[in-house]
This record gives structure tokens, C-alpha cells and sequence, in this order.
């Protein structure tokens, strides 16, 4: 991308902005042939069969979020994008959840915002329709971490969704049924 | 797809008729490739097809089914610039 600057203001009213996310959408980047972009936003998937997007809802407890830190090596600009739900409880469908996803070299996750907007965890930006990249620098994976912790608070299983890329997130004008159809 | 020059009824000729349908290589590669028209999933093949959704801790295992896209929406999409669309002569 071209070095370009565009003012913004957060200057609004103050209307309720909540960070985190509400829920996710996960497939395997190999699951994905094609990105359709219309006007810089994926309006499309074409998918290698049906019923590839797996829906995950995880704990409503303030602790679900996705981040994107920069950071700069000399001049080499880098982005780490870190994921981070967890599911109360274990059982053995947990277990069975938590093997098999280790096991995947390289995942992309729709994560919703509160706010409606929906990002699209590794994949690098495309400037136009084509076949997807996955995150450059590094893979991204689910890491997942099953904690019984103590009788004070909750056992647990925890997915952290980790990746290194070029480019900020993609954007989604898919709506959750749109995803679940597809 | 099957080309044709002529029609088999009429004998009529087709030539400058456009079809569209998807390439070779990306049928042989994912031959129940998908993708949404409008919120319907439609198989970039043409063809219907079916599987077999695993269930999971709160839905039991689904058959689903896709139909296969028509030519106007293979036509959509190559205009949209989908890359596993060809057009091709009748």
C-alpha cells in the first residue's frame, strides 16, 4: 500500500462503545478458495464445500477480545494479531475441541464487534478479488490451554488465536446468517 | 457442461452466444467449491450436491444440500471478477 495520511476526529457524541468480541466464526485458511472484495471489504467466500464455518460462542465475561499491536524492528513494520475466548467448563468434547484445533496450521477467524463490525483474523489485506494469503510472518493457530484453576473460580478451556502479518485485518459486510449458509 | 454449436432441436446455430461455467482446474482442485448469491449457497459446478455435516455438543449430524449455481449467476460472478469463472462460445 502506498504512504498516504486521512484525518480523522474522535470527537462524538458519547454514545456506548464497548471493546471485545461477541462471537467468532472459524474455518481453516485451506477451506477458503476465494476472497471476493467489493469496494475494499470481503463480500464473499467461495468456500471448498458447504458447512465449513464453525460458529463459536464462547463466555460473555468482559475477557473475549482481538488485538492488533504494531511494532517496529529498524524499519521493518510487523503486526501481531492475538485472539483471546474462553468456554467454562471440561468435558471430553472440549478435549476432543482443543486436540484437533492444535493441530491446524493455519486458521482465519470472523470476529463480531459489538458495534457490528466484523474482522477477519489471518488473513493479509488483498487489494482485489483472488485467492486468499494467509498472515505472512507467521502462521496463525489456535492455542489451546485447558485450566480446571481452583475451587474459587471456574475450570476452563481457553483458545488464544495467534498470528504475525503485514497488514491490518480485513472487514466483512457478511452477516452471521450469510456465514452460517455458506 | 456440455458446449454445443448448434442446438439439438431447432438446429438453430449459437454462434456469439456467451455461457459461462467454472474452469477446469479449479473443478478438478474443488469440485463442490461454494459461494453465496444474495444468502444462497449455490456450487460453482452447476451441479446440486449434498453432504454430511458432523454434529457437534448442541446440533446432531445434518445432510445439507447446494444447489447448483445457474448461468446467470455464473454470470454474475465472472463479471464480478470471480477467477474460477470462464466464459466460453455456445
Amino acid at each position: 500500500m502506498a504512504c498516504a495520511l486521512v484525518a480523522l476526529s474522535a470527537v462524538q457524541d458519547c454514545v456506548p462503545n464497548e471493546g471485545g468480541i461477541i462471537k467468532s466464526y472459524a474455518c481453516k485458511l485451506s477451506d477458503i478458495t476465494t476472497v471476493t472484495l467489493t469496494s475494499g471489504v470481503v463480500s464473499g467466500f467461495t468456500m471448498s464445500t458447504t458447512g465449513l464455518w464453525k460458529k463459536y460462542e464462547y463466555d460473555k465475561d468482559a475477557t473475549a477480545n482481538f488485538n492488533q499491536v504494531g511494532s517496529l524492528n529498524g524499519n521493518r513494520f510487523t503486526i501481531e494479531q492475538t485472539a483471546f475466548f474462553k468456554f467454562r467448563g471440561i468435558d471430553a468434547a472440549y478435549i476432543d475441541a482443543a486436540n484437533n484445533a492444535k493441530d491446524c496450521c493455519d486458521v482465519v477467524l470472523i470476529h463480531f464487534l459489538s458495534n457490528g463490525t466484523k474482522l477477519i483474523q489471518g488473513l493479509e489485506s488483498q487489494a482485489a478479488t483472488g485467492s486468499p494469503t494467509g498472515t505472512n510472518n507467521r502462521t496463525t493457530r489456535i492455542v489451546p490451554t485447558i485450566n480446571t484453576d481452583t475451587s474459587a473460580n471456574e475450570a476452563r478451556m481457553e483458545f488464544t488465536v495467534a498470528g504475525n502479518s503485514n497488514t491490518f485485518t480485513l472487514t466483512t459486510s457478511l452477516t452471521d446468517t450469510a456465514i452460517e449458509a455458506l | 457442461m456440455k458446449e454445443t454449436k448448434t442446438d439439438a432441436l431447432t438446429g438453430s446455430s449459437k454462434a456469439g452466444q456467451k455461457g459461462y461455467r467454472m474452469k477446469a482446474k479449479a473443478r478438478e482442485l474443488h469440485p463442490n467449491a461454494t459461494t453465496l448469491v444474495g444468502s444462497t449457497p449455490v456450487a460453482l459446478s452447476g451441479d446440486r450436491y449434498e453432504v454430511e455435516i458432523p454434529g457437534d455438543r448442541n446440533n446432531p449430524p445434518t445432510r445439507k444440500a447446494v444447489r447448483g449455481a445457474t448461468q446467470a449467476e455464473l454470470k454474475a460472478l465472472f463479471q464480478q471478477g470471480h477467477p474460477d469463472i470462464e466464459e466460453f462460445e455456445l
